[in-house]
């Protein structure tokens, strides 16, 4: 069963690449007065969901560690701490929920999970790093905007991954 | 593919009704408020911002520095030597309950409600 091998690495590579630039444009978004600081919209669970239910575990880590990569290199390690407890959580969680959640919840209730599993894990090593539980004041917000972003972004998931599931099966048909 | 299931609504009020409950219980704080450094997890300056005769300004000698102002009622990072400056963002800390991060320098700043001051009571 190796002949999918090139076509499944292919693909991983292209999820990499997406959610690099896809950190990268979310970067780019000034900060909002209504909005907890540094909080970002998180698009790339998309991918992420995507890569879930298209690829093995082993390609969804990759794709994961690339983004945590791109972190550490341009915003450095803070950054990337963070991007790493909150990337490697959701996206076990989101993977464990899309193949043996049974269709328990629907897309929407994947991606707020797995945005709540990113705000948590965050906010964890957030209250390691500066050594206080004080940080827990965020929780609200971060709760809050866990809703909002996993919400918009299941919708988009949902338009979004169906066509694309499409295209990857007739591909690997094809093989 | 289904979007919305019945669990994902009873997920989502769900976690919106705790963040409710935990805002709320944050804001019952009483007390004037009070503006808590903490560097390292080692609280560092406790400041009344209610009455506060003039500006304070704290030079944080963290790497990198940063640099903290409280003032009649407010708090905020005035600047930091971290690439994203996510505290000096956050901007002016005026309620109970409003946090500033700058986590590479490990430094919190925080407000939550003191104690009643002997002084002026």
């Amino acid at each position: 069963m190796k002949k999918n091998l090139v076509y499944k690495t292919a693909l991983c590579a292209m999820m990499c690449a997406l959610t690099v630039a896809i950190g990268f444009l979310e970067n780019l978004i000034p900060e909002m007065p209504f909005l907890p600081p540094g909080a970002k919209p998180g698009f790339s669970n998309i991918i992420i969901m995507f890569a879930c239910e298209a690829l093995s575990g082993a390609y969804v880590a990759a794709v994961v560690l690339t983004k945590v990569l791109f972190a550490f290199v341009t915003r450095g390690a803070t950054a990337a701490i963070m991007s790493l407890s909150g990337g490697v959580i959701s996206a076990f969680v989101m993977f464990l929920l899309l193949r043996k959640g049974k269709n328990k919840a629907g897309i929407a209730g994947v991606s707020v999970t797995g945005a709540l599993c990113h705000n948590l894990g965050q906010l964890a090593a957030a209250a390691f790093i500066s050594a206080t539980l004080k940080i827990v004041y965020y929780l609200p917000a971060l709760l809050v905007f866990a809703v909002l972003t996993g919400v918009v972004n299941g919708i988009i998931a949902g338009a979004v991954l169906p066509p694309l599931k499409r295209i990857n099966n007739t591909f690997e048909q094809e093989e | 593919m289904k979007i919305f299931k019945k669990s994902d609504i009873i997920l989502i009020f769900a976690v919106l009704f705790v963040a409710g409950i935990i805002f709320a219980i944050s804001s019952l704080e009483k007390g004037p408020p009070v503006a808590h450094i903490i560097v390292g997890g080692e609280e560092y300056k406790a400041v009344n911002l209610v009455d506060i005769p003039e500006k304070q300004v704290f030079i944080l000698e963290t790497h990198p520095e940063t640099i903290i102002v409280c003032e009649k009622g407010c708090a905020y990072f005035s600047s930091a030597g971290c690439p994203d400056k996510i505290c000096v963002k956050t901007g002016r800390l005026t309620k109970k309950g409003d946090t500033a991060v700058c986590l590479p320098a490990g430094v919190v700043l925080t407000i939550e409600g003191g104690e009643y001051d002997a002084v002026t009571y």
